[in-house]
């Protein structure tokens, strides 16, 4: 009797002892995050990251770089005497963007789907369809259709010609939300560049198909008269005015600030204007130059030298204005480049496109006004007043079937101040004609990227052997 | 300073300690209390209360290390030695910079700080009751809790960010309690055998939070509170971990000759996934003194004892809360009251226990009237199903990392230990102790999909485990090699840069060796330990900043010209050109690979030197019983190849990724003198 009363206490105790011991053991539930968000909270940070990753960051910066129209007042090789190497883009690549910005869309992608919030799945889709076309841009061939799949541990890479097509699918995707009932989910003051208002949002659309279309004038198995053509029908549903561009808007706090006003502070190591770029807005007389650089100690509008050996102080080289969001070394109470809006897409290239695609359809003739009101937009924009505006344009030689595509991209550059795209121009078109810097890494401008370092380790393709020298697919001879 | 005293039911102590530490560089400091008392009471007869109190107060000022533009140590190695620092400050009152990017190193130190304080107690009660004399029951809690506040500023005008000044404040609360109760019994069965068990349970929590307030952008300059900022945010974590162990123990002698002893453990814990919370692991040992059984001649071989174990311990060492991806604030925000979340790019796996499976034979033996002993030591031990929380893996997954049970790794080697006492006599002895240790490890295998293991470093270059080769192989850049490992040249006969990035180094030691040694003359001791660490490379990561300044010493041979050993790539042929050695080699070659910062830091470092002076009887009276008198120098290094200060200085700290050094303080080297008086 004792035995038993002693045998059922003590498996009792066992029982009580693991129940309670397993109820102790369950405390493994996060306090400090959640495992889901709405998309509202997931919209704002992926545009300020593509901001700083896609828009400016080693993308924009080795553009700029590149084009000259931006260089560093730091002793070579540097980014911009071409030296790159798979460290220098790991960033991008591997924190940026496949993490930080291609998982997170797809996630908020997702659950507006799920949800019917068609805003949210149409912004997300242009996005990504932006992001995806800034890294083949760079890369080449990449990851896309395996990518951000678990099931896939080495993702293979898609060749440069089937990420196109995705852009554009992902796009035409972004329009058919965009042209469904709007939810009462709307995106508002998390969107950072439209603010939720989805007409814009459209017109952007429509003018990134443009561009993504004229891109593959030279691609083989296309024509430019094909590609012109696409241009110009997407063009007729694209930006219509200056009020239409695409900009990522900046508190201008510590927090939030334009990535060309910490890009350009000192620590920063001395970024200024190049003399490539400076010496030719003063040979043109161009009447931007003020809004696009600052003067330099000495009172005058001095670019430095591509690749030569750093001055002392980088104060004698005229640095970039704050409309575009430079810091200013010589008034350092004038922090108003930190909230100065970050330029996406503009009215302007959306014109310089129809300008080209135009000329290659009908000829200079008919290009011309549309060329003229391309640069009179992005004059505008600067502020320019309507009679320099004129006395510039007239003054440029008129548009001839020798000169169109010199000319045009020639001005598109100076309207593409800053962005990538002045770069892709140069490798599409070879204009402006650019010398190489001082003091290069290596004897040519680089046509494309190195793979990131991570990706080399964790991933490797046969892809990966390609080197700076050689060109994407669209960017044939 | 102590004072302990007894009585025949209890006994106490009562110590104090101070300590008060300047640092390598100018304004750091290291200041300690140190009060402990333990008491310990026989309630009743076979019943002791024991109860132990320990409080510390810790406070530690420096400035910051690593990578970080607010680190002096940038300037210090970077600027030439001919630049003087002083005066901090132009007229105009900014800072008077060699480089516009680097911070000068006195304006840091008037400008910049981190003030650390620590303050903690460990209080520790433990109850015996022994109601048979073969039988000890112990319940035993005690806890460790602290509380750390580290306020860091820098002012206005410092160079990095955008310059107007930052300032944080983080504190961490740390509570941990550990509950045992053990039953223990020892009986001789008869008069050969003696059987000691041991039952036990131990149940252990853990709990942490930390409090982090930044604030950006300083309003006055100079003052130092979070209300002088423009903007503030703030974090709060907590973290929680629980465990359960249930344990046995039973050790057999028979003859005082043979030993058996068996273990076994059930542990539960509270990280891993709820499939896997518990799990069992155990041991088996043996050991047999076979000088015993063989009855050998007492004066030539004393002692010898064979014993072999082998034993499978399991343990859960992961963070709370790995099993889930969560949601970050993305940084910079809430912006003007919008806010944002990122997901986390570490994803999580379900994960489960790792367990390290160890067989261990060796050997100890004493001779000649223990004056002389052998010791070896032959281990096997294979850490399986690792738990690596940070795992790289390809980025385009949309991860960069994993938390997972990522692979295996085998570690065997031997050791030896040769000890003597080569002089014994009345006056005068001498007792020296070698040891020497090797080990060979591996990476057995990585799971599908885990390229390699990252335990140091940045993501290139950084120390790695890749599968079948060396645990700590050093990945980076490098110059190109043919297949026997021949540079490459150019046809302008310098090296040239590979593309891919491949194998520099191994952060691993060929062998560790190490000397003690003790003579005693009369009242005095002198003894000194040796450390010898033989192979092991270091990435010199300041090297790789520095090389483009011409501040390190293996710029020393500029000017010069160099036949580079190798073939010239396009043709084939062994190169006999000379080149010089100019600003353009070190900067777009030397600097620009990896390779070129790693070094060779095997060293050997006079550990410790004591030399003590006992006064014994010479000032015996009722005040002083005791006195001693001692000189000790500890931390010298007496060959290293290493170009950097220290090559046990490492950017890791003391945890898994060694081999890694960029800008930390250098170590230093200490002489102490120190009086021990017994009242």
């Amino acid at each position: 009797m004792k035995k038993n009363i002693t045998i059922t206490i003590a498996v009792f105790g066992i029982i009580l002892i693991s129940a309670g011991c397993k109820k102790y053991l369950d405390v493994n539930k996060d306090p400090n995050h959640t495992t889901s968000v709405s998309e509202s909270l997931q919209l704002g940070p992926i545009e300020k990251t593509m901001a700083g990753n896609t828009v400016v960051g080693e993308c924009g910066v080795s553009a700029s770089y590149w084009t000259q129209q931006v260089s560093i007042n730091q002793p070579p090789p540097t980014l911009e005497t071409y030296e790159i190497f798979p460290a220098d883009v790991d960033g991008t690549w591997s924190f940026n963007l496949y993490p930080a910005t291609f998982q997170n869309l797809k996630i908020m992608i997702a659950q507006a789907e799920a949800a019917h919030h068609n805003q949210y799945a149409a912004i997300g889709k242009t996005l990504y369809a932006f992001n995806l076309a800034v890294a083949t841009d760079f890369w080449n061939d990449i990851p896309y259709s395996q990518a951000n799949d678990l099931a896939f541990t080495k993702p293979k890479y898609d060749s440069q010609e089937s990420v196109y097509h995705a852009v554009q699918s992902l796009l035409d995707s972004a329009l058919y939300y965009a042209n469904q009932p709007a939810s009462p989910v709307a995106p508002s003051t998390d969107d950072f560049i439209y603010g939720g208002d989805m007409d814009k949002w459209k017109k952007f659309i429509y003018t990134l198909k443009a561009r993504y279309y004229l891109r593959l004038t030279k691609a083989p198995g296309h024509t430019p008269s094909a590609q012109a053509d696409s241009a110009l029908a997407a063009l007729q549903n694209g930006f219509a005015s200056n009020d239409d561009n695409a900009t990522i808007a900046y508190a201008g706090s510590a927090n939030d600030q334009n990535p060309w006003y910490g890009g350009t502070l000192p620590g920063a190591g001395g970024v200024v204007l190049a003399k490539f770029f400076v010496d030719g807005l003063k040979n043109n007389n161009d009447p931007r130059l003020p809004v696009i650089a600052n003067v330099n100690s000495s009172g005058t509008y001095t670019g430095r030298a591509s690749g030569a050996d750093p001055a002392p102080d980088y104060t004698v080289y005229s640095t970039i204005g704050s409309f575009f969001g430079g810091s200013q070394p010589l008034n350092s109470n004038d922090a108003s480049g930190a909230a100065a809006p970050l330029i996406v897409t503009t009215y302007s290239e959306a014109l310089f496109i129809k300008a080209e695609a135009t000329f290659i359809k009908s000829g200079a003739a008919a290009a011309e006004p549309i060329y003229q009101a391309a640069i009179a937009s992005h004059m505008s924009l600067l502020g320019v007043s309507a009679v320099d505006q004129t006395t510039y344009i007239t003054a440029k030689p008129a548009l001839t079937t020798a000169n169109g595509i010199q000319e045009i991209i020639s001005e598109k550059y100076i309207a593409d101040f800053l962005s990538v795209e002045a770069y892709n121009d140069w490798r599409r078109t070879g204009f402006p004609v650019l010398t190489l810097a001082q003091n290069a890494f290596v004897n040519y401008i680089p046509r494309r990227w190195p793979y990131p370092s991570s990706e080399l380790l964790a991933n490797p393709q046969p892809q990966q052997k390609a080197t700076t020298a050689d060109r994407v697919w669209w960017d044939a001879q | 300073m102590s004072i302990s005293g007894s009585g025949d039911k209890s006994s106490y102590l009562v110590s104090y300690s101070y300590l008060k530490t300047d640092g390598t560089e100018p304004t750091t400091n290291y200041i300690r209390n140190s009060f402990f008392t333990k008491y310990s009471t026989k309630l009743v007869n076979n019943l002791t209360l024991t109860t132990q109190f320990n409080y510390i107060n810790a406070k530690n000022h420096r400035l910051l290390e690593g990578n970080g533009l607010s680190n002096p140590l940038w300037t210090i190695y970077a600027a030439p030695i001919s630049w003087n620092p002083l005066p901090t400050t132009n007229p105009d009152g900014t800072q008077r910079l060699y480089r516009l990017s680097r911070n000068n190193p006195y304006w840091l130190l008037d400008n910049t700080g981190l003030q650390d304080n620590t303050n903690r107690i460990l209080p520790v009660v433990n109850l015996t009751y022994t109601p048979f004399t073969w039988l000890t029951i112990t319940e035993r809690l005690g806890a460790d809790m602290y509380v750390n506040n580290t306020d860091y500023h820098e002012n206005i005008g410092v160079v990095g960010g955008d310059g107007l000044g930052q300032l944080y404040t983080r504190e961490n609360q740390f509570m941990q309690f550990n509950n045992d109760l053990i039953i223990e019994a020892r009986k001789d069965l008869n008069k050969d055998f003696t059987i000691d068990a041991i039952l036990g349970s131990n149940i252990f929590s853990n709990y942490s939070n930390s409090d982090y307030v930044h604030g950006a952008d300083l309003s006055v300059p100079g003052f130092y509170n979070i209300s002088n900022t423009n903007s503030v945010t703030s974090t709060y974590n907590s973290y929680l971990k629980r465990k359960l162990g249930f344990y046995a123990q039973a050790n057999l002698e028979y003859k005082r000759m043979l030993t058996l002893a068996v273990t076994g453990r059930y542990d539960g814990t509270s990280v891993l996934s709820t499939d896997k919370q518990f799990y069992p692991y155990g041991s088996a040992s043996a050991g047999f003194i076979f000088t015993e059984a063989l009855g050998l001649s007492q004066s030539v071989f004393d002692f010898g004892k064979v014993r072999v174990s082998y034993s499978v311990v399991g343990n859960d060492d992961v963070n709370p809360y790995s099993l889930n991806n969560p949601y970050y604030q993305a940084a910079g925000f809430p912006i003007n009251g919008q806010n944002g979340f990122q997901l986390t790019n570490t994803t999580a796996f379900p994960l489960k226990n790792e367990n390290i499976k160890e067989f261990e034979v060796g050997l100890e033996t004493k001779f000649f009237g223990n004056r002389l002993s052998l010791d070896v030591t032959y281990y096997n031990k294979i850490s399986a199903d690792l738990l690596s929380p940070g795992t790289p893996i390809a980025p385009s997954t949309g991860f960069v990392a994993a938390s997972l049970n990522s692979g295996s790794l085998r570690n065997r080697g031997i050791e030896v230990v040769l000890g003597g006492n080569p002089i014994k006599s009345k006056d005068f002895n001498w007792n020296v102790t070698l040891n020497f240790t090797k080990n060979k490890n591996e990476v057995l295998s990585l799971a599908p999909g885990i390229p390699y293991l990252q335990f140091g470093g940045f993501v290139n270059p950084g120390i790695f485990a890749y599968p079948n080769q060396a645990y700590g192989v050093i990945y980076g850049t490098h110059f190109l090699r043919n297949a026997s490992g021949q540079l490459l040249l150019g046809d302008d006969s310098y090296p040239q840069i590979a593309n891919d990035l491949g194998p520099i180094g191994n952060a691993t030691p060929k062998f560790i060796a190490g000397m003690t040694n003790s003579f005693t003359y009369k009242s005095f001791v002198l003894s000194f330990v040796l450390d010898w660490k033989h192979g092991g490379d270091i990435l010199n990561l300041d090297n790789h900043y520095l090389f483009v300044y011409g501040t390190p010493i293996v710029t020393e041979n500029r000017g010069s010209t160099k036949v580079f050993p190798g073939i010239i790539q396009s043709t084939g042929k062994v190169n006999t050109t000379a080149v010089p050695l100019d600003q353009n080699y070190y900067t777009n070659l030397l600097a620009a690979v990896d390779e070129s910062s790693v070094e060779d830091g095997s060293y050997i470092k006079l550990r410790q030197v004591t030399l003590g002076y006992d006064f014994g009887s010479f000032l015996t009276g009722k005040v002083i019983k005791k006195l001693s008198l001692t000189l000790t120098g500890t931390n010298f290094i007496l060959h290293k190849n290493y170009t950097g200060s220290d090559p046990e200085v490492s950017l890791d700290g003391s945890g898994n990724g060694q081999g890694f050094a960029n800008f930390v303080v250098p170590s230093n080297s200490s002489i102490i003198i120190g009086l021990k008086a017994t009242l």
